[in-house]
């Protein structure tokens, strides 16, 4: 049901963007601002973590940004000057936590050609990203945004809140890995993406060797000048210092300032000396290998991410020794047909990932329709234990990003990230009601101007018309402040009407009813949720036999 | 273990060390088993372990580590499951620990092909760790060792041009350089009922050029067939050869053509060129270093003579208000050395025959060309792959001591477009000239390298010699390729490549009853 929503949204929204969007970033983030003060939440049941026991009629207190209290009403005590979100119909849920998405940016995929880890994603976020929105939606509020699959070693990723209207109000974390790919990018195959993937570090290494080179020859070179001209020798102090990078090292690159250094080498020389964390696109379980070896190899294994296509279920075992985590982009399940006998092979990857022990993450595929809750719901369905599957979207990605300490659950000390839902987080007729974002009340949907009006029908205030019954000029002669021409129009449609074409009656009829409902909607704002659900089906249901 | 009396020694004329390859011979001594002869003529009572040093190859090759992995190697750094892991159809006889060393093996055969010139009747071979360890006419198995029988056995076949494994992408990639290897195009999760399929056959060993249909096929490896084994532990030469193709442009006009041929003498002279700059660096640097070396002691001899004369000058300056300076230090540039290029590289021991270069042509015009320019580059070892056109060229291509790589493929079996000349007798024709004839199945399909001894049956059957044919699929490969200390033939020390055969090999009612791959029995019928 859920998943219809979002689709009949999309179709709304395409007509309606440009039209909705200041209205729906003043809806979205003009929420009560509380980043630097207190905020209190009253939820009927509190899940802190994919595997602790649920605290009923619980609260949450967070204090700049942080939750500074959480368990029992009658055990935590709420400060007197904390605005109070009281919900009791509610349940409150870690925010989710996407390890791995290539959206919200001016354009996923740069030249594939070159090599960019001197570039970043920051440059390339568009903070007012449709995408960014949809994350609240459902529930999203920690994202990290890296590059593309289609590269040899793209720019430097990000980690985001999917709130602010400024790049910098929307960091969390910078920088947040740089992104390679193993698999063959457009045009390439395996082996030359793979010459290329290591001719970026053999080229560093020679790089660094000849600059050092270059140091020693010069210098050598200034003493003889000075034993010339009778000059005393001076000490030569070194100003850099020594390589770090548990792989290789070249030596003397402490006679080498860092500022001295290549911008466009100095992020392959963090990533070798283990200060960057990488993320590895691989598509296919050949590229596993190779992912490996090139981040072993260079010594950044320990910091390094696998990104990795359903297939590569058939590499779990050196993913497994490898101690390496992985971010599963695709479907939850990977289908193989055997050329001789032409039977389907299904393999369900996350049970593969759980059972050998790979710490994994789930993602929304690059899509909303996809969303993290939903992948994870999905796992549930196919087998996977609910704390893994939960643990998948919220602590397994903090880990992977490192953010283990702020995200993935809610606990003392830890960033106020809160989904207020409307029932358990798995389940399909569940609603993201409310999210908080580090203390900020950054999502209502009451007053989320494109839920209301597909769910509700609530038209915005001050907007055109939205759907394609009311851009209809049959039916639509006026904006309704002229009420003697809308009169006539009325007049006009009931004449049309008597005249008895059934086409129309029904639509008449469909119209009736979702008129009937709306009063319904009113009185009950998340209590009645199967009923929503139903009224959202409808009008998506009506719009598409109309259109 | 039992006390072997008198061994027949066979097998322990090594290779001829030439000039080409610097593959030393394998060092093998029967040493568990006293009294046994070993390969220096004297008993030997060694320990096991001493058998077992790192091939030549691996010592030689530059590739990359995995390249130079040997199966003992295996040992310390476990791989269990890596390959076994993508084979999950494998079956569970496969579930033998890849790091773990091969049980041993005994084998009895009615006739041995030591090589193909070299028959032993009625030999008992040891296989221990994975090697050749003892051959004898009276050799009698150890205890609790599997006993293993054949009317015939002789080694592995090597399929010198095959695409099996090859990542589909890498096929035909003209981006692929001299310098891409094909172990970064070889898919670790190749179906394993295929790699049996081909075992079944008889071949154990097989080269792997990366873009085989493109222009530039790339830094060649010879990987061994095993079902079980990672394939970084089934490469027997990361760098065995680079390829280069000619037949791209076969329906192009005779210019074209011509440019084409131009290309591959270009790359082979560029790589010379290289050579001769970096060797021409190397000298510069040495005679610089030597001066510079020469001018510092003098500087050092003279610095106080220096210092006094500075300071002299510094105080007639401040005397006559004038302004010092500093005497202007002279002295010659360090030569700067070539720019680095990983192709170039490559190409320059390719020119200095470190590599053969596999050349793939078949018309009459290009090999023409090739051979009127073969003068040009004496170092370079070349290998003709094709050649269907290559009939009229036999006498200069054995006076060039140009290898010739045929796939005898019928007529619309594989390579539509280059066979159209083709004939089933060409390897005979080369051979009767003296060439020095390889088989391959040249194929582009992963499954082409199962026909291999099919093909050689075919050029049997248009007047190739069956031991000459034996020796297109073993020796001939290994020498080439420089991996005759490992495989291709049956000998001391040797990888225990072996197939075991009720039969003549190629004949018709043969059948292939064990194949052993790096003393591993993996197919048994």
């Amino acid at each position: 049901m859920k998943h219809l929503r979002s689709t009949a949204q999309r179709l709304v929204s395409r007509g309606t963007r440009r039209v909705c969007v200041l209205a729906a970033a003043a809806a979205l983030c003009s929420g009560a601002a509380h980043a630097d003060g207190k905020l209190a939440i009253k939820a009927g049941r509190i899940v802190t973590a994919p595997d602790a026991p649920v605290i009923e009629k619980g609260v949450i207190v967070i204090e700049n940004g942080r939750i500074a209290a959480v368990g029992k009403d009658k055990d935590v005590k709420i400060p007197w000057d904390a605005p109070v979100i009281d919900a009791p119909h509610a349940t409150a849920f870690p925010g989710y936590v996407e390890a791995h998405v290539s959206r919200g940016m001016d354009r996923p995929n740069e030249s594939p050609e070159i090599v960019i880890p001197f570039l970043t994603v920051r440059d390339s976020i568009d903070p007012v990203n449709f995408f960014f929105e949809d994350c609240l939606r459902s529930g999203i509020t920690t994202i990290n945004v890296q590059q593309g699959n289609d590269c040899i070693v793209a720019a430097q990723g990000m980690v985001v809140r999917p709130i602010g209207l400024t790049i910098d109000d929307m960091a969390v974390k910078y920088p947040a890995g740089v992104k390679m790919s193993a698999s063959p990018r457009r045009g390439a195959s395996a082996a030359t993406q793979a010459q290329s993937l290591r001719r970026v570090f053999s080229d560093l290494r020679r790089y660094l060797e000849q600059l050092v080179q270059d140091k020693k020859d010069g210098s050598d070179r200034a003493r003889r000048e000075a034993l010339y001209q009778g000059r005393d020798l001076e000490g030569e102090k070194s100003k850099g210092r020594a390589m770090e990078g548990s792989a290789w090292k070249v030596q003397g690159l402490e006679l080498i300032p860092r500022g001295e250094i290549d911008e466009k080498q100095e992020p392959l020389l963090a990533l070798v000396e283990g200060k960057l964390p990488a993320f590895i696109w691989c598509g296919r379980p050949a590229d596993v290998h190779l992912a490996i070896e090139v981040a072993r190899e260079n010594g950044f294994l320990a910091r390094t991410t696998l990104v990795i296509d359903p297939s590569c279920w058939k590499a779990a075992d050196v993913i497994a020794a490898a101690k390496v985590p992985v971010v599963l982009q695709g479907n939850v399940l990977h289908l193989e047909i055997d050329p001789l006998t032409g039977k389907e092979v299904e393999t369900f990857v996350p049970k593969v990932l759980h059972d050998k022990k790979i710490p994994f993450a789930l993602s929304s595929l690059n899509s909303t329709n996809q969303a993290l809750w939903f992948q994870a719901a999905l796992c549930v369905g196919h087998g996977l234990p609910r704390a893994a599957a939960l643990a998948a979207v919220t602590t397994a990605p903090s880990k992977i990003l490192g953010l283990d300490k702020r995200v993935g659950s809610l606990e003392v000390g830890k960033d106020g990230n809160v989904l207020l839902l409307s029932g358990d987080p798995l389940s399909v007729t569940t609603w993201v009601e409310r999210v908080v974002i580090e203390g900020r009340d950054a999502y209502d949907r009451s007053k989320d101007v494109r839920v209301q009006h597909l769910v509700a029908g609530k038209q915005p205030a001050n907007t055109a018309a939205m759907n394609a019954e009311e851009l209809d000029p049959s039916k639509v002669c006026c904006d309704g402040s002229d009420e003697k021409a809308h009169a006539k129009h009325l007049e006009a449609q009931k004449r049309a009407a008597d005249k008895g074409e059934g086409g129309k009656d029904d639509e008449k009829k469909g119209d009736d009813k979702k008129d009937e409902k709306k009063p319904d909607e009113k009185k009950g704002d998340g209590s009645h949720e199967g009923h929503d659900h139903g009224d959202g089906a409808h009008a998506d249901g009506a719009e598409g036999a109309r259109l | 273990m039992l006390a072997i009396a008198s061994l027949l020694v066979c097998g322990l004329v090594p290779e001829p060390a030439s000039a080409i390859s610097a593959a030393a011979p394998h060092r093998a001594a029967p040493g568990s088993h006293p009294g046994a002869i070993t390969a220096s003529g004297t008993p030997s009572n060694a320990l096991p372990d001493a058998l077992f040093d790192d091939p030549p190859e691996a010592a030689k090759s530059s590739g990359k580590s995995a390249g130079k992995k040997t199966a003992d190697e295996a040992d310390d750094k476990p791989k269990a499951g890596e390959k076994a892991a993508g084979k999950s159809e494998s079956a569970g006889d496969d579930a033998v620990a890849a790091d773990a060393p091969p049980p041993p093996v005994f084998i009895k055969a009615g006739k041995l092909y030591a090589r193909p010139d070299r028959v032993l009747e009625g030999v008992g071979i040891l296989v221990e760790r994975g090697r050749v360890v003892a051959i004898g006419a009276e050799l009698q198995a150890p205890k609790d060792v599997r006993k293993l029988e054949a009317a015939v056995v002789c080694a592995g076949f090597i399929d010198g041009w095959s695409s099996f494994a090859l990542d589909p992408t890498a096929w035909g990639d003209e981006r692929v350089s001299p310098s891409s290897s094909a172990l970064d195009a070889v898919d670790p999760y190749v179906d394993p009922r295929w790699e049996r399929e081909i075992l079944r056959a008889g071949v154990t060993s097989y080269r792997l050029q990366a873009a085989a249909g493109a222009r530039v096929g790339g830094l060649c490896a010879l990987l061994r067939l095993h079902p079980t084994r990672a394939t970084a532990d089934s490469v027997l030469l990361g760098d065995s050869s680079v390829g280069l193709s000619l037949a791209v442009s076969r329906s192009g006009d005779v210019f074209e053509r011509a440019a084409e041929t131009e290309r591959v003498l270009g790359a082979i002279a560029e790589g010379w060129g290289y050579l001769e700059e970096k060797n021409e660096y190397k000298h510069e640097l040495a005679e610089w270093e030597k001066k510079i070396a020469e001018k510092r002691k003098e500087l050092d001899d003279g610095f106080k003579k220096a210092k006094k004369d500075r300071e002299k000058a510094e105080a007639e300056a401040k005397e006559k208000g004038g302004e010092f300076k500093e005497k202007e230090y002279k002295e010659d540039k360090k030569p700067k050395a070539p720019r680095y290029d990983e192709d170039k590289e490559v190409l320059a021991r390719v020119a200095n025959g470190e590599l053969p270069l596999v050349v793939e042509a078949h018309s009459a015009v290009q090999i023409r060309s090739l051979l009127a320019s073969a003068d040009r580059f004496k170092r370079a070892r070349l290998v003709l792959a094709g050649a269907t056109e290559a009939a009229p060229f036999a006498k200069q291509l054995a006076e060039h001591r140009i290898a010739v790589l045929i796939a005898p493929t019928p007529l619309g079996f594989y390579r539509d477009s280059t066979s159209a000349n083709a004939s089933l007798a060409l390897a005979a024709e080369l051979e009767e000239a003296g060439v020095e004839v390889l088989l391959g199945s040249g194929g582009p399909s992963a499954l082409a390298s199962r026909d291999l001894p099919l093909l050689a049956a075919l050029a049997i059957g248009h007047g190739m010699s069956p031991q000459a044919a034996l020796a297109a699929l073993t020796t001939r490969p290994a020498r080439v390729f420089d991996v005759s200390s490992r495989v291709g033939s049956v000998e001391l020390g040797r990888d225990a490549d072996l197939l075991l055969l009720d039969g003549e090999p190629f004949a018709a009612s043969t059948k292939v009853k064990y194949v052993l791959s790096g003393g591993d029995v993996v197919i048994e019928e």
